[in-house]
């Protein structure tokens, strides 16, 4: 009885699946005034909305994913006191300009937490990735 | 942040820098738009999203999480996210935005107080193999309510779905081959302009 659940399901996905390969084949070889003839501006400029949006939320976690980073690598540098000199005023930039940020570090600093060596090269590259986004917004705006 | 949940999966594959594919995004041109839009008009009845949302999403997703194998176009790929989000249940659909890192949540030690030890994410549950088997059933039903009454498109949608192509598709509509692209032409121009909300259950 299991095996014929399992055997309907896997045929009603095949169905399922082929239709989708036609359906997006379709669409995808329709010519620019085909195309344009069933999809509006309205939609092209909701489109391109969606994908600023999208990108926004990208750049926004990854500033949040640096700033973790930066946050935890920096309390591990206050304990350990070894190795990071990098970025320190890059550091000290966004805790200025951060007050939960701050907050957050200096918290962590106290509890002593966190993993140096990991993370100085994650903290490097988060930054860096930041910046090239940040320079790409500003060309777009 | 970038994580292999492309269906162009391989060891040895090249793949798209994540500066490629942002300069590939933004060099969508209007008909490229059009197209994922019909994409997404398409599938988003079955994710329970709006068509905006699962554009958005897939834009995420490319964005943040999905690797692209060079060679594939960049609609291409889009148009494959959309279809994948479309695949998969509500809680599988989260777990993807999870684990790329489009949600931060604080996660309490696993096993303490009411926080469950983490799922077996790659056996499907019987819970989750039922709510599959629905989706597929209404699928098909979705199918069939778009070309009802229109004996031709009826007849071309239970073929595709059979997995007939070419020669035996003509063979099953009585036509050419001019005349079985006119009739895809009349599906899909049936299901954007009939349904633009996308067809309802």
């Amino acid at each position: 009885m299991a095996y014929r659940f399992e055997d309907t399901t896997m045929s009603e996905k095949e169905r399922v699946d082929r239709l989708d390969e036609a359906i997006i084949e379709e669409i995808l070889g329709l010519s620019d005034s085909e195309a344009a003839g069933l999809v509006g501006k309205e939609d092209v400029a909701a489109s391109r909305k969606d994908l600023l949006r999208a990108k926004a939320m990208v750049g926004k976690l990854r500033l949040a994913r640096a700033k973790t980073d930066v946050a935890l690598h920096v309390a591990s540098a206050a304990t350990a006191r070894s190795g990071m000199r990098a970025d320190g005023q890059r550091v000290l930039s966004l805790r200025k300009s951060d007050p939960v940020l701050d907050k957050k570090m200096t918290l962590a600093a106290r509890s002593g937490t966190a993993n140096a060596e990991a993370d100085a090269a994650s903290l490097d590259q988060d930054l860096a990735e930041l910046d090239a986004w940040e320079a790409e917004d500003r060309d777009q705006s | 942040m970038r994580s292999e949940d492309s269906e162009e999966t391989g060891p040895g594959a090249i793949r798209y820098t994540a500066a490629e594919i942002r300069a590939a995004l933004d060099g969508l041109s209007d008909d490229d738009h059009r197209r994922l839009t019909m994409v997404a008009r398409h599938f988003a009845p079955r994710t329970n999203m709006s068509e905006d949302d699962l554009r958005q999403e897939a834009f995420l997703r490319v964005l943040s999480s999905r690797t692209c194998k060079v060679g594939i176009g960049i609609v291409e790929f889009l148009a494959g996210t959309i279809r994948s989000i479309a695949s998969e249940t509500p809680r599988s659909r989260k777990r993807a935005r999870e684990n790329a890192g489009l949600e931060l949540v604080y996660v309490p030690e696993y096993g303490v107080g009411e926080v469950q030890e983490p799922e077996d994410q790659n056996t499907p549950s019987p819970e989750a193999q039922a709510l599959a088997r629905t989706m597929y059933t209404k699928e098909i039903e979705r199918a069939g309510q778009l070309v009802s009454g229109d004996y031709e498109l009826e007849l071309l949608v239970e073929a595709l779905a059979d997995g007939q192509r070419g020669k035996e598709l003509e063979d099953v509509l009585g036509t050419d081959t001019k005349g079985l692209a006119a009739a895809r032409k009349r599906w899909i121009r049936k299901l954007q302009v009939s349904f633009p909300d996308g067809v309802p259950l």
